[in-house]
């Protein structure tokens, strides 16, 4: 193998990239924790506190970040069309050759059958797949989050346009309180693995993964086999 | 009360029969007010309705039990000081209703027949239970007729059909067991003047009030998806409880005959289906409108909202069980499970990778300048790779491989 040489800066995620991900980091944090709250309320007001409205300001809090993570979610699958080659649908949606490829590899990685992932500047073949999967995710959670608001509101703009849609799921309403809280726990396996998986790839490769989301910046190493060609599956 | 010796002459008015019961006109009118109220409608309607239950005739009925546990019939009966909306139920001209009927055998049987002769397209039929379809309806027979010729015939011919209870709309509790039963909509499809009073049991206040409705306006309310009126079941119960300052506030009963329970708490963490359900309990009440099971201190069971039986269960968990297979696991185990799971692996996976480097820096040699170049990027396969000596003894005497290559080659 050549040795690394510390190569060019890359510009890899733009403002409105890192923006959406640490407010989906905090709309996550806040809903997680109060959905668990409307779910199974762990606190109770002070006793003879007459004025006391905790689960509604809970409530309250959770349909407001409800809202934040939806428009923060909906900007992403917009500039999945209107960003650069590393956020595009192109780079996410295995449709190549090459990313087939990538995507074997880095099973490889994980399977701990070859020491680094492949080489690339964006996301890699497999984290892209994922990162699909929760975005389906997040549309099941903002759907089901969609219905059990108009359930709860009765009538208003939601309700007209969703509510309908109660009376075609298999359980009605109770399968959309199950599926709303089930899909948080797929979120925080999500999280487990994605934050170990970020740190894990950031001390093997060195190119500043951990930071880019941040500044936006990653390093490109120089010598390193394959880059020139894999590259192109991310750009 | 029941097979009417008055069918020949001037067929009384609803106001009549209830003034022959004792029913003073204060109190008539009284009656009039709260059905406009039960029906949503203006204060102003009330007029309308005193002079429909005044002018016309006091409806034929047809009721007409199949797989039912008598429930609904009870609700209107076991009244210790029956509610006029109860005695409405009674006082129309309840033709046929095999609990209550004196009547027996083939002369009960030929009522509904005279009804279906001399009311054809004029009379209510009100269904209770529901209607086995397996094996061609075997399971339920009256007289030798199957519950499903019966419903079919004496729906068919009348100009209102009101199922009541959870059985005769959807199939109820009897939907959970082998005879196919179904609702009068799926038995009888394609009725064109069909109210679904699902309940368990129906409250009698509704059912009266349809009938009012009916007799004021001739036609059925405002019904939602399920064929049930908007007036009862287009509200969750949720936010007409009594008890929802004490959800909003954060103040829950968390066991049965706490601190909680006894200060009359939210019922939520003890599997309240109440923010699920939809219907005007909390306002209609039971019992002459004394009470309603989360005033009494239980949880809503949504006994009026669609296959309640299995899609609310358990009553007292918050959330349905997964059904996995043969296996029936709360949400909350199975998600918790999950994450522990992952994370489990995430330890395991990152000692690996960890592992994985380690013997690859053992395999990292230096070059000719004396910097370190790391081993190959690719461990290779499980074996040893062909530089490493084999560290234990051959599992077979080498003097076996020479044949077989040469063989190959």
């Amino acid at each position: 193998m050549a040795e690394r040489v510390l190569g060019e800066r890359v510009y890899v995620w733009e403002p409105l990239v890192r923006v959406v991900h640490w407010t989906v980091v905090v709309s996550m944090v806040v809903l997680t924790i109060t959905g668990l709250y409307i779910h199974g309320p762990f606190l109770s007001p002070a006793a003879g506190d007459t004025a006391a409205a905790l689960m509604a300001q809970v409530r309250f809090v959770h349909e407001l970040f409800a809202i934040v993570f939806t428009i923060a979610v909906g900007l992403r699958v917009y500039w999945a069309f209107a960003g650069n080659g590393y956020a595009s649908w192109r780079a996410l949606v295995p449709h190549t050759r090459p990313q087939w490829r990538n995507l074997a590899e880095t099973g490889r990685f994980y399977g701990l059958r070859r020491l680094e992932p492949p080489p690339g500047m964006g996301h890699n073949a497999l984290a892209a797949v994922a990162y699909l999967v929760v975005y389906a995710g997040f549309a099941g959670q903002i759907l089901t989050g969609l219905l059990l608001f108009g359930w709860i509101a009765g009538v208003g703009p939601v309700q007209a346009l969703f509510g309908w849609i109660v009376g075609f799921v298999p359980g009605g309403i109770m399968t959309v309180r199950l599926l709303h809280y089930i899909l948080t726990f797929l979120f925080l396996v999500f999280t487990v693995h994605h934050v170990y998986s970020s740190v894990l790839t950031d001390l093997v490769e060195r190119n500043g993964l951990l930071s880019s989301i941040v500044t936006g910046w990653k390093t490109r190493w120089l010598g390193h086999p394959g880059e020139a060609a894999e590259d192109d599956v991310d750009a | 009360m029941v097979g009417s010796t008055t069918l020949d002459a001037r067929p009384l008015t609803l106001f009549e029969e209830l003034a022959r019961r004792g029913v003073s006109r204060r109190r008539f009118l009284r009656f009039c007010t709260a059905m406009a109220a039960t029906l949503a409608l203006p204060a102003s309607y009330a007029p309308r309705i005193a002079r429909a239950l005044e002018t016309k005739p006091k409806p034929v009925v047809v009721w007409r039990e199949f797989q039912d546990c008598t429930g609904n019939t009870m609700s209107m009966l076991r009244s210790s000081h029956p509610d006029i909306a109860e005695l409405v139920l009674e006082a129309v001209s309840l033709e046929y209703h095999e609990t209550i009927m004196a009547g027996a055998g083939r002369a009960a049987e030929e009522v509904v027949e005279r009804v279906r002769r001399e009311h054809r397209g004029d009379y209510v039929a009100i269904v209770e239970g529901a209607i086995p379809i397996a094996e061609g309806g075997i399971y339920c027979t009256i007289g030798g007729r199957t519950a499903l010729d019966l419903v079919g015939e004496v729906c068919r011919d009348a100009a209102l059909t009101i199922a009541i209870g959870a059985c005769a709309w959807d199939g109820g509790l009897v939907a959970q067991g082998p005879t196919g039963a179904v609702g009068v909509d799926a038995a009888v499809p394609g009725l064109p003047a069909l109210i679904n009073l699902g309940g368990c049991p129906h409250n009698v206040a509704n059912t009266a009030a349809v009938l009012v409705h009916y007799l004021t306006f001739g036609e059925p309310p405002a019904l939602d998806r399920y064929k049930r009126p908007l007036f009862a079941y287009g509200h969750v119960v949720h936010d007409q409880c009594e008890r929802r300052a004490h959800f909003d506030a954060g103040r829950y009963v968390e066991a049965w005959g706490d601190e909680g329970h006894r200060r009359g708490w939210c019922l939520y963490k003890m599997g309240c289906k109440g923010p699920q359900a939809t219907y005007n309990c909390p306002t209609v009440r039971w019992n002459d409108g004394t009470s309603w099971p989360v005033k009494a201190g239980h949880g809503c069971i949504a006994c009026a909202s669609p296959d309640f039986w299995a899609t609310m269960s358990p009553f007292y968990a918050r959330l349905p069980d997964v059904h996995m297979i043969g296996v029936d696991i709360d949400a909350q185990t199975l998600g918790v499970g999950l994450v522990g799971a992952v994370a489990g692996l995430t330890v395991l996976h990152g000692a690996g990778k960890a592992i994985q480097h380690r013997r690859a820096r053992h395999r990292a040699t230096l070059d000719a300048a004396g910097r370190v170049v790391p081993g190959p990027l690719e461990p290779g396969p499980v074996e040893p790779p062909a530089e490493t000596p084999p560290t234990g003894p051959p599992a077979e005497p080498p003097a076996a491989e020479p044949p077989a290559c040469a063989g190959l080659s």
